[in-house]
């Protein structure tokens, strides 16, 4: 990570009444990349994002945004970055037309040719009332508005919510677009495929805290990839052999899930016994997921 | 039917999402009315004083306006003070109990359909016709709860059983009838403020049918279900067949409701939406600009109702030279002090309660900047390179301009209206003015909504509170008895009473200052605050 972090947040806290919705929570982005940032509803997803845009006050810890502190400076960051929600609220008598230009104007203007070209891939009519919107429309003005503004960085808090997947194929498209222009990309989801296809790194909050984060190559290899084989001979010491769970075998075909660091190891047991097929599957984003929310069965991971 | 499937669920539902909310209606209402007819034993102890009140009130078209048409009151005595009870508060409380009817009418129909809630039970079991049965329902209870206490406090407080079931009754009837007005007005257009403005207005019309009918002594009182409620007749040999005319009323247009229910998509309009423009002007992208858009159709509503009721009293106030005798008592119930002619003392009094009904305009418009904030949609602005500052900016600054519309076209209305009365053509300008000066006080309790929404906003409904307070204060502060130095407590007591009081410049800067100072509370108090989205 570069010297200085694009968003650089330390032991944050912040209570509502007696709830407590972030407890020590730490998160670092760097310049240009695309982090996912991961965790179920409610686990403070969004209040750290509000926090972020100066909406909010902390109780506790340090946020830095873009070098400047997000409460003090809210309004000369903002003039640097867009926001876009995930439950967006219109005005029901201003078409989509003129809610997107008043947010966008309000985001620090639009860049009117990044407006006709998304409201174009977003397939979105402008002059309907957003009274008329369903709900993937709703978020469509803002997704436009907030992509259409130049902005250093994107805050995205579930932006895809209620999108279409040719409408969501789009928005990775427009955010791999964003990117290789050197934007930097804070993209909170709990759609994991999206995060998946996007991000180079990852944070995963749980409860408050971040219980883990990296870049995405070095999460997988902290979790198990699954493994189906059939060798020449039958491979009795597998059963035995350290990182390798849940084996079973039916008709010669075994299958079980190893632990990154044994992979190697396993292979080269198994390419010994003669490999007649293989298939592995590596690990995903869900699986990393689902190990740290299956709470007191975490080894039961898929 | 399956078409009321539902009814019972969603009534149960408001019940008890709103228990609080028409338990405060209800006591509110009885709270002015019962304690005002208290005060009646005390001061009518002579038969003297009572007739020169009835005289006094039922000589002049002013005075019919806002009592009605005072049947009985020719019989009145200490020992029967009934009907004087009647005719000083039934005006009064139709125009309360229909604002109850209609306000809460629209929130169980159009403003929950609004929200997306009606969508919801809809989509279960949960027929096409239930949600305005369960509305009425719940209203119509409510009502009736409010006319039987009502009525049960008079007959603790002595007076004739029949009378006054028939009173509270009839005013429950009254009630009933409005929230069918409101039901109807919900089906007609797909926003709950504009359906409420609807609703207003047409409440606003057939009063002044009745008040027509009364002053002029004709059969258009039959045309008004206001007029229906007085022709009951409490205390004055009761006419209860007339109870039938509200209900059935409310009956027709609850049938015409359901038939325009079945005709139109849940969260669709009876009209279908144009398109609109597809840009946004440069000026909708400001905050003021943005401010003023989303008020303008409310606004608009209010400056042709208020116009109107400005033009009623101008034309009023001509209209009562002719009948009026000069009398002490005049002057004290309607508390203008200085020079002027007996009907500028009218108008100067009737200018300052049409300033109290705008503020409630104001304070729509003022309390409108925490429903943009709660409802998420200042978020993405506030996200934006707009400061705070310049977002609660420019929906104050719009607050100031409506209410300073609204006020204008009252002022304009009164003035021109006096003016062809009288043939005084400088009196357009005098009587705008008049009404003008008054923008101070109401724009008090705007500052003090701005105050709140920056330091304390859970509190803002406190608010409507002070809106009751300077009504009750200035309709029945001389008539409850109430200490003189209360009735201090108000803006309205130090606005100069212009045409009959000479214009003064200091209690208006002092108010102009205090509107400053809450102002800033409000403003420095939000950009210290978190933007909460409940």
């Amino acid at each position: 990570m570069g010297e200085t972090a694009a968003i650089h947040v330390s032991g944050l806290v912040k209570s509502f009444g007696r709830v407590r919705a972030l407890d020590g929570f730490d998160l670092s982005v760097a310049h240009g990349e695309v982090h996912g940032f991961v965790g179920p509803n409610g686990a403070g997803k969004t209040t750290t994002i509000r926090i972020l845009l100066g909406l909010l006050r902390a109780d506790g810890g340090r946020a830095t945004l873009l070098g400047g502190d997000p409460w003090r400076d809210a309004v000369a960051l903002h003039r640097r970055l867009a926001y876009v929600p995930g439950d967006v609220s219109l005005w029901p008598n201003l078409t989509g037309g003129e809610a997107v230009d008043v947010i966008g104007r309000a985001q620090g203007g639009l860049d009117e040719q990044r407006r006709a070209e998304l409201l174009e891939r977003f397939d979105l009519d402008p002059s309907k009332r957003a009274r008329s919107y369903s709900k993937g429309n709703r978020q469509k003005v803002a997704i436009v508005a907030g992509l259409s503004v130049r902005a250093e960085l994107l805050l995205l808090d579930e932006p895809t919510s209620g999108l279409d997947p040719l409408m969501e194929a789009t928005f990775q498209e427009v955010i791999r677009e964003r990117k290789r222009d050197g934007t930097t990309v804070l993209l909170s989801s709990h759609i994991l495929a999206e995060v998946e296809a996007l991000a180079d790194s990852v944070t995963i909050i749980r409860e408050g805290r971040a219980v883990e984060s990296g870049s995405l190559a070095s999460l997988r290899h902290l979790t198990r990839t699954a493994v189906t084989a059939e060798t020449a001979r039958p491979p009795t010491d597998l059963a035995g052999m350290p990182g390798v769970h849940e084996l079973t075998e039916t008709d010669g075909h075994v299958s079980f899930t190893v632990d990154g660091e044994r992979l190697d190891e396993v292979m080269r047991y198994l390419a010994a016994l003669g490999i007649r097929s293989l298939v592995s599957r590596p690990p995903t984003l869900e699986q990393l997921f689902l190990r740290h929310y299956a709470g007191a069965q975490g080894e039961g991971a898929p | 039917m399956n078409a009321f499937v539902g009814t019972g669920l969603m009534a149960r539902l408001h019940l008890r999402r709103d228990r609080v909310r028409l338990a405060v209606w209800i006591v509110a209402i009885w709270l002015v009315v019962v304690p005002s007819i208290a005060t009646f034993p005390g001061l009518y102890q002579e038969q003297r004083a009572i007739d020169l009140r009835n005289d006094l009130l039922m000589s002049n078209p002013v005075g019919i306006a806002v009592t009605g048409p005072g049947y009985g009151l020719d019989e009145a005595t200490p020992e029967n003070l009934g009907p004087m009870a009647v005719n000083e508060m039934s005006g009064s409380t139709i125009i309360a109990m229909a604002l109850m009817g209609i306000l809460l009418m629209l929130r169980y129909t159009r403003g929950d359909e609004e929200e997306g809630r009606l969508e919801l039970m809809r989509a279960g079991i949960v027929g096409r016709f239930a949600p305005v049965t369960a509305a009425m329902l719940v209203v119509s209870a409510a009502m009736l709860v409010l006319g039987v206490t009502m009525a049960l406090g008079l007959v603790a407080l002595g007076y004739a059983a029949a009378g006054s079931f028939a009173l509270g009754l009839s005013m429950a009837a009254g009630g009933i009838a409005f929230a069918a007005i409101g039901a109807l007005a919900a089906q007609l257009t797909e926003h709950a403020r504009a359906a409420s403005a609807l609703a207003m207005g047409s409440f606003a019309v057939l009063f002044f049918v009745r008040v027509i009918g009364d002053v002029r002594g004709n059969a258009a009182i039959w045309f008004s279900p206001a007029g229906w409620v007085q022709s009951v007749r409490p205390f004055a040999d009761e006419r209860w067949w007339v109870l039938a005319l509200p209900l059935a009323f409310a009956l027709a247009l609850v049938g015409l409701a359901f038939a325009l229910t079945v005709r139109r998509d849940v969260g669709a309009g009876l009209l279908p939406t144009r398109a609109g423009r597809a840009r946004a002007s440069a000026f909708l992208t400001r905050p003021l600009g943005l401010a003023l858009r989303l008020q303008r159709g409310p606004m608009i509503w209010w400056a042709v109702g208020m116009g109107a009721f400005g033009a009623a009293i101008g034309g009023l106030a001509t209209e009562a030279e002719q009948t009026m005798e000069a009398l002490d008592i005049y002057a004290e119930y309607f508390a203008v002090t200085g020079g002027g002619s007996l009907v500028e003392q009218f108008l100067s009094a009737y200018l300052g309660f049409i300033a109290m009904t705008a503020i409630g305009h104001a304070l729509q418009s003022a309390v409108l900047l925490r429903a943009e904030e709660g409802r998420g949609r200042a978020e993405p602005l506030l996200a934006g390179a707009l400061g705070r500052g310049r977002w609660v900016g420019g929906f104050a600054l719009a607050t100031l301009v409506t209410s300073a519309v609204v006020l204008g076209a009252a002022g304009a209305g009164a003035g021109a209206s006096f003016a062809a009365a009288t043939g005084d053509g400088a009196g357009f300008l005098r009587v705008l003015g008049a009404m003008l000066a008054y923008a101070p006080a109401v724009w008090l309790l705007p500052a003090l909504a701005l105050a709140l929404f920056g330091v304390a906003y859970r509190w803002l409904g406190v608010v409507w509170g002070g809106l009751a307070w300077i009504i009750t204060i200035a309709m029945l502060g001389p008539l409850m008895g109430l200490p003189a130095f209360t009735r201090q407590w108000t803006p309205f007591a130090h606005t100069p009473q212009m045409p009959a009081q000479d214009f003064a410049a200091t209690p208006l800067l002092v108010m102009s200052a205090a509107i400053v100072v809450m102002a800033v509370i409000g403003f420095v108090g939000f950009r210290r605050r978190d933007v909460d989205l409940h």
